[in-house]
This record gives structure tokens, C-alpha cells and sequence, in this order.
């Protein structure tokens, strides 16, 4: 069984050990027109033995490719799943076998599976969940003002839900996921396709309840915007945890790369720059260079990028996509430590 | 259990209201309630022309005719829908999510049905139960509109029994449409639903209302509407029929159990 690394202070909201999860399905072998006809029982290892824990008062990012077990995992955590092997602990209960105790203290908006009622506007559904999560009346009022002031809902819940947008309903769907105030929220890929003034309030939402209220958040996503909140990354791939750290660490752990935008007046020396990192793009006047974090403090680079052929230049902001492809390139099955 | 009536309150309240959001199709669907047993009307008429014979199963043709609009009064009244709201569940993987909140999954989905039922019988039984009894001129006596009521109520838990015992197997096999139009056209039949169970032959009509309890989905509560059946014989039947309402409640109750484990377990 491999140990959790207990981190000191605040106590441990989720604690996984060892979970393994696999599922009977079929798989057609073939293509041809009776190919539905001959089907192939097959078993899917969802989870490969999954060790982590996430403290109170994080913001804790699940970061993964389609299928690599997330999902799967969020299902074990929310009691929905029993795990083949290993042990789950949620708030120091059993999941599975303590799901109905356990689903009062814990948010989970499971993306497009939403909470809301498509016929009605979003606040008959927020009533509902005031009489589900007995959530007192003033409080219920607090709550609700405090969260569509946040996320920008006032106009919006009050329309029938099939006339909203998909990033109202979603905003929405995490009102609904919220109002009781859990000391967990799990949020299954709460921003696909959402736009971005809907990302930027759902963030806004999650920091200020994790600040006041010491709320945990495990988020997972497989857009690596969302990663910009999140203290702490744990990254998937094929079921197994393949890197468990924060993001400075994944950044620094993979050599911390920065991209820099450079354009001349004129046709600029080259050679020159190609010292300090590798060229992605090259143009007549324009170059765009891949460098280590340290070369923006190398006095050498500085003084280039000073010079008067130099119209402008820009360093990018991290950007965590080409990281997250090598390590899902390098892993090959082993977990990251960092 | 009782702490938590106001959640499952709260479910109803919130079925009436998605209902009632859509109001015009409560209105059509009460015209094509109230106009569907014409189809059989005419199907009646060429029977009982080619009969020659002025009764059958000792029905008269207006006897038969009061009889099916009693079907159809009965049918608002004890066809549940929520066969269908857990179907959609479990393909659309809303299933999940609904396990989530602190309650309890197949209770407030029952509510939620049994609200639109309710406010289908309000909107449309009750109205077209009134309306059978004035033009078809149904002496509808205290006693026998108790008998009436309360075989509803039996026919109603014993639906919700089989739509539940049928839905826990849409866990297995995801689709169960056709499985259900075998049961129900089964059903429909030794009910009374297409053939007054008189009709038959004795021996068989002798099982279909003392053994099984089908017929309190049809025969029994439109015999009674009408006034074509003993009290003592609806009695045994509705005592039947209620005996097998709870041995079915109770399956589907364990299979529910299980079926709620292999989704858990084996993930659905």
C-alpha cells in the first residue's frame, strides 16, 4: 500500500490510499455491419492504485486527459463508487458506506449533470435546496445574496433555466452545489465551455469562499487556465497519480520554461539570441524564444533585449500545457515526486 | 424519517410547479384523454352489430361503452410516469448526481411523480370523472364512490410496484422500453384494459379478478364507476389486489437495494 504524505497543519479533508477501480465493459472488435452483434467483454482499470490527500482550506486541481481516471475518482470520493481496492476517507467518513451523512457536508456539481430544473427559473431550484440542506431562512437569504452578487446572477435567476446561457447555468448549477455551505466542494470540469468573464467569476467565487470560510475545493479540469487558483496539482494519466505538488514546483520540477515575444525594427542578429534559448518562431522581425527562468535574470539577455533594434518585447505568462505533455510523455507509469 | 417530510415536501411543491409550467399541455393532454375511448367506441358498435345479440359478457353496448370512458377515467388516475424519470436518469448519467444530495434518490422521485399525478387528477381526472357521471347518467352512490377511491389507491401502489420493480432493471440493461410494452400489452389484457374481464371465458375470468391483481388497474375500479360489480366481489378483488401491491413493494423495495449496490460497486 503506498503512504500519504500528511501534510502539517490544517487536517486532511480527503485522504486516498491505494484506490483501484476497474469496470466490465464491451468493446466491438470489429467495424463491419453486424459488428455490434459480436461484442467483446473487456475489463477498464479506471484506477491504478491512487494515493493523495488534500487539506481543509485548499484549492486542490485535478489535471488529467480525457479518461484518465478523474471522473472516476470524483465518483469514489462523493460515495457514488465503492472502491475495488484501498482506502477512501472524505472528511474522516467512509464515502460509500456513510454517502447520505456525508453528502450534507460536501458540494459536487458534476459538470453538465446539473442540479437545476430546465423548466424553471434557477431560484425555485435554490428552494429546493434550502429545504434539502434544512439551510435556515436569514442564512439562506445571506448565502444567495452573497453568491449572485459574486458570480454576477441577479438578472439571471429568475429566467427559466433553458433560457440561460451555458456559463449562467453553470455559475448557477454551482449556487445550487454551494448554498449549504459544505466544508468540501468537489467541482467536476466546472468550466468547459464556459466563457471568460464566467471562469474569471466562478475563480472569484472559489477564492473568496475558501478565504472566508476555510472551504476546500478539489477541482478537476483539463483546462490548464484553471490551474491559476489551485495550491496544490495532482495530474492523472491512465489512473494513476503521476505528479502530486503545487504548481511552482511542476513548474521548476520541469525546468521552468518562459516564452519571450522579441520584435526589431530591422532584421535582428539571430545567432545572438538563439544563445540564450530555442526559437519556436522566426520571423523578419520578429523572433519567439523559448528560455530558461534564470536567462531573465542573465545581465547578458537584459542588455540584449535593451538594445535599440529592439522595438518591444514580452515575456509570456507561464504556460503549463507543454509541462503537462512531457510529463505525460516521461511518466511512464511512475509518480512524480517533487 | 418524519424530520425529513419537508424535503420531500419541497419535491412536490417543485413537481407541481415544472408541471404547471408547461399548462398547455395539461389541456391537450386532457382532449386526448377525455377523446381516446371514442376510437373503441366505434370498434364496440361493429362487435355488438355483428353479434346480433343485445349483451355480451352480459354488458349492453351502452354498458360497454360506459365502461371503457371508466378505463380511461381510471388510466389518469394510476399511470405513473416514473418508469421513465429513472430511465432518463440512468442514460443521460444524471443518475449520479442525484445521488449526491441528502435524500433519498427513488423516495423523492416517487414524490415528484405523485405530484404530477395528483395534479393530473385534479386538472383532468376530477373534471372528466364529473363529466362521465352527468352524460352517461352513472348513479354514482357515497358508498361506491369510497369503493372507487380507494381502489385507485390500490391500483396506484400496485403500478408504482411494477414501474419500480421494471426500473431497477433499467440498471442492468439500460433500455428497457421494449420490455415494458411486453409487460404493459400483457397487462393491459388480464386487466380489462382492452376486454371487460366478464368477457371471458368463467374459469379465466374466475383467476383474472380472485388470483392475480390486475385487474384493479382496469376491470374493478371501472365496474364499480359504473355500478356493474357487487360490493362484495370488488372488495375480494381490491383485498387481492392490495395483498400483491405489498409482496410487489417489498421486491422491488430489495431489488431496488441491490440494484442501487451493482451501480456502486460495479458502476452501473
Amino acid at each position: 500500500m503506498t503512504a500519504i504524505a500528511i501534510p502539517i497543519g490544517m487536517p486532511n479533508v480527503i485522504e486516498v490510499s491505494g484506490a483501484r477501480k476497474s469496470f466490465k465493459t464491451y468493446e466491438t472488435p470489429r467495424s463491419g455491419f453486424l459488428a455490434s452483434l459480436r461484442k467483446k467483454r473487456i475489463v477498464k482499470y479506471a484506477l491504478r492504485g491512487v494515493s493523495f490527500g488534500v487539506r481543509q482550506g485548499e484549492i486542490a486541481a485535478l489535471l488529467g486527459k480525457n479518461g484518465s481516471g478523474k471522473s472516476t475518482l470524483i465518483k469514489l470520493l462523493s460515495g457514488i463508487l465503492h472502491p475495488d481496492a484501498g482506502t477512501v476517507r472524505v472528511l474522516g467518513l467512509d464515502p460509500w458506506s456513510e454517502r447520505r451523512k456525508l453528502t450534507s457536508r460536501i458540494g459536487v456539481v458534476m459538470g453538465a449533470h446539473g442540479q437545476l430544473w430546465w423548466d424553471l427559473p434557477a431560484t425555485d431550484t435554490f428552494n429546493l435546496m434550502r429545504a434539502i440542506y434544512k439551510i435556515p431562512e436569514r442564512q439562506f437569504r445571506e448565502r444567495l445574496e452573497f453568491l449572485t452578487n459574486i458570480l454576477e446572477l441577479k438578472g439571471v435567476v429568475k429566467r427559466q433555466v433553458r433560457t440561460l446561457s451555458l456559463g449562467e447555468q453553470m455559475k448557477c448549477n454551482f449556487v445550487a452545489s454551494v448554498l449549504h455551505m459544505p466544508e468540501l466542494v468537489i467541482l467536476d470540469e466546472p468550466t468547459i465551455g464556459v466563457d471568460l468573464p464566467s471562469k474569471q467569476a466562478l475563480r472569484t467565487a472559489i477564492e473568496s469562499m475558501r478565504d472566508e470560510r476555510k472551504t476546500t475545493f478539489l477541482i478537476t479540469t483539463h483546462i490548464v487556465e484553471d490551474l491559476a487558483m489551485a495550491e496544490k496539482i495532482f495530474v492523472m494519466d491512465r489512473g494513476r497519480i503521476v505528479y502530486d505538488g503545487s504548481r511552482e514546483s511542476l513548474e521548476r520540477y520541469f525546468g521552468d520554461r518562459r516564452e519571450v515575444n522579441i520584435e526589431f525594427e530591422s532584421a535582428g542578429d539571430v545567432k545572438a539570441y538563439t544563445r540564450f534559448g530555442k526559437v519556436l518562431e522566426l520571423e523578419s522581425n520578429y523572433i519567439k524564444l523559448e528560455v530558461e527562468q534564470a536567462q531573465l535574470r542573465n545581465r547578458a539577455f537584459i542588455n540584449l533585449l535593451s538594445s535599440e533594434n529592439v522595438v518591444d518585447y514580452s515575456v509570456m505568462e507561464r504556460d503549463l500545457k507543454p509541462i503537462l505533455l512531457r510529463l505525460y510523455a516521461q511518466h511512464g507509469g511512475r509518480r512524480g515526486h517533487v | 424519517m418524519f424530520e425529513d417530510a419537508g424535503k420531500y415536501a419541497a419535491f412536490f411543491k417543485m413537481g407541481i410547479k415544472d408541471e404547471l409550467a408547461y399548462v398547455g399541455d395539461v389541456i391537450i393532454s386532457l382532449i386526448l384523454r377525455i377523446g381516446a375511448p371514442l376510437v373503441m367506441l366505434a370498434v364496440w358498435y361493429a362487435i355488438y352489430l355483428a353479434s346480433g345479440t343485445a349483451t355480451i359478457g352480459g354488458f349492453s353496448l351502452s354498458q360497454t361503452y360506459s365502461y371503457f370512458f371508466a378505463v380511461s377515467l381510471v388510466a389518469v388516475f394510476t399511470v405513473p410516469s416514473v418508469l421513465w424519470m429513472i430511465q432518463d436518469d440512468i442514460q443521460g448519467g444524471a443518475l449520479g448526481a442525484n445521488l449526491v444530495r441528502p435524500v433519498n434518490y427513488v423516495l423523492s422521485t416517487i414524490v415528484m411523480d405523485l405530484s404530477w399525478g395528483l395534479l393530473q387528477a385534479a386538472l383532468i381526472g376530477v373534471p372528466m370523472g364529473v363529466l362521465l357521471v352527468l352524460l352517461l347518467h352513472i348513479a354514482l352512490s357515497p358508498m361506491y364512490l369510497a369503493l372507487f377511491v380507494s381502489e385507485l389507491a390500490v391500483a396506484l401502489l400496485l403500478m408504482y410496484a411494477i414501474e419500480m420493480l421494471i426500473a431497477a432493471l433499467a440498471i442492468y440493461l439500460t433500455y428497457i422500453n421494449s420490455l415494458y410494452s411486453a409487460i404493459y400489452t400483457a397487462i393491459a389484457f388480464i386487466s380489462g384494459m382492452t376486454l371487460p374481464l366478464n368477457f371471458f371465458p368463467q374459469w379465466a375470468s374466475g383467476i383474472l379478478q380472485y388470483a392475480l391483481p390486475f385487474q384493479i388497474l382496469a376491470y374493478t375500479p371501472a365496474a364499480t364507476f359504473i355500478g356493474a360489480i357487487a360490493v362484495p366481489q370488488a372488495l375480494e378483488s381490491t383485498a387481492v389486489a392490495l395483498a400483491w401491491a405489498l409482496a410487489l413493494s417489498l421486491a422491488a423495495a430489495l431489488f431496488w437495494r441491490h440494484a442501487m449496490k451493482r451501480i456502486t460497486i460495479a458502476g452501473g
